[in-house]
């Protein structure tokens, strides 16, 4: 099972530029507490999170960057992702 | 001048709104105008206007320094005592006429300046990586928001007041630069 991860991990560190590893389709979970976790195992200062909409978003830092995530609680999923 | 509208004879129409005056002064109720009700507030464009009232804004804060006579702060100081003796002008039924913003109507532009301010330092606050979705910059921006559009409100309604009281056409004022004034009520 390793070799992905550590496939990945190297990726990552071969692509600093690519500050925000999220993608939409990203698993974060469906209430606001589990996605703060997640985030939060991702490395993402998590400021806020807040409904917006019928969806879940929450306002991350990562290494000097800022987005809002959007996850869709019906799915778990990243739906939308706005970079600052 | 027999024959002007109204029969005013012995107005003198008066120079006092220069045109930077005036397009700093439509130009930000424009950009306040666009921004309350058009634009996204999470967009770019809200932040791209947002920074164009600022500059209108510090714009004419020099021209308060460096303009002509009735634009420089000099020409209507901030002063809550002064404001009073004019409500109180006001009230006793006096009709004295102010070339330059009247003194209620001068704590209005201060009030409206340093909102505008507020308002533009806390929208900047939130796209910094410091206070991004932090709740309480968000709270303070909607507030001078809030306080924006009372201030506004009061403003106009001060205007049209003051243009029935005093029977000097304001508004047009601000668009034609100069305000038609009834010689014997000239007060400076």
């Amino acid at each position: 099972m390793k070799p992905f991860a550590l496939i990945a991990a190297l990726a990552l560190a071969a692509s600093p530029v690519l500050a925000l590893d999220l993608t939409t389709d990203t698993q974060l979970g469906s209430t606001p507490d589990e996605i703060r976790t997640s985030l939060k195992d991702l490395g993402y200062d998590v400021r806020k999170i807040e409904d917006e909409d019928g969806k879940i978003e929450a306002y991350v830092v990562k290494d000097g960057k800022m987005a809002e995530v959007y996850v869709d609680p019906k799915t778990g999923k990243i739906s939308k992702i706005e970079m600052e | 001048m027999a024959g002007t509208p109204g029969g005013r004879e012995g107005a003198r129409e008066i120079r006092v709104w220069d045109p930077l005056v005036r397009l700093t002064h439509w130009g930000v109720a424009l950009g306040v105008l666009v921004n309350s009700a058009l634009t996204d507030p999470d967009g770019a464009l809200h932040e791209q206007v947002g920074y164009g009232v600022l500059a209108l804004v510090v714009l004419r804060l020099l021209w308060c320094i460096v303009g002509p006579k009735p634009a420089r702060f000099s020409a209507f100081p901030p002063s809550p005592a002064a404001a009073l003796g004019h409500l109180r002008a006001m009230l006793r039924g006096e009709r004295k006429v102010h070339l330059s913003h009247n003194p209620m109507g001068a704590l209005m532009v201060y009030n409206l300046w340093l909102t505008l301010l507020a308002l533009s330092a806390t929208g900047i606050m939130m796209g910094t990586v410091t206070f991004f979705g932090v709740d309480w910059v968000e709270e303070l921006h909607e507030a001078a928001f809030g306080w924006l559009m009372f201030s506004v409100a009061l403003h106009v309604g001060g205007v049209l007041f003051d243009q029935w009281r005093t029977g000097v056409p304001l508004a047009r004022a601000m668009v034609t630069g100069r305000k038609r004034i009834q010689a014997e009520r000239l007060d400076g």
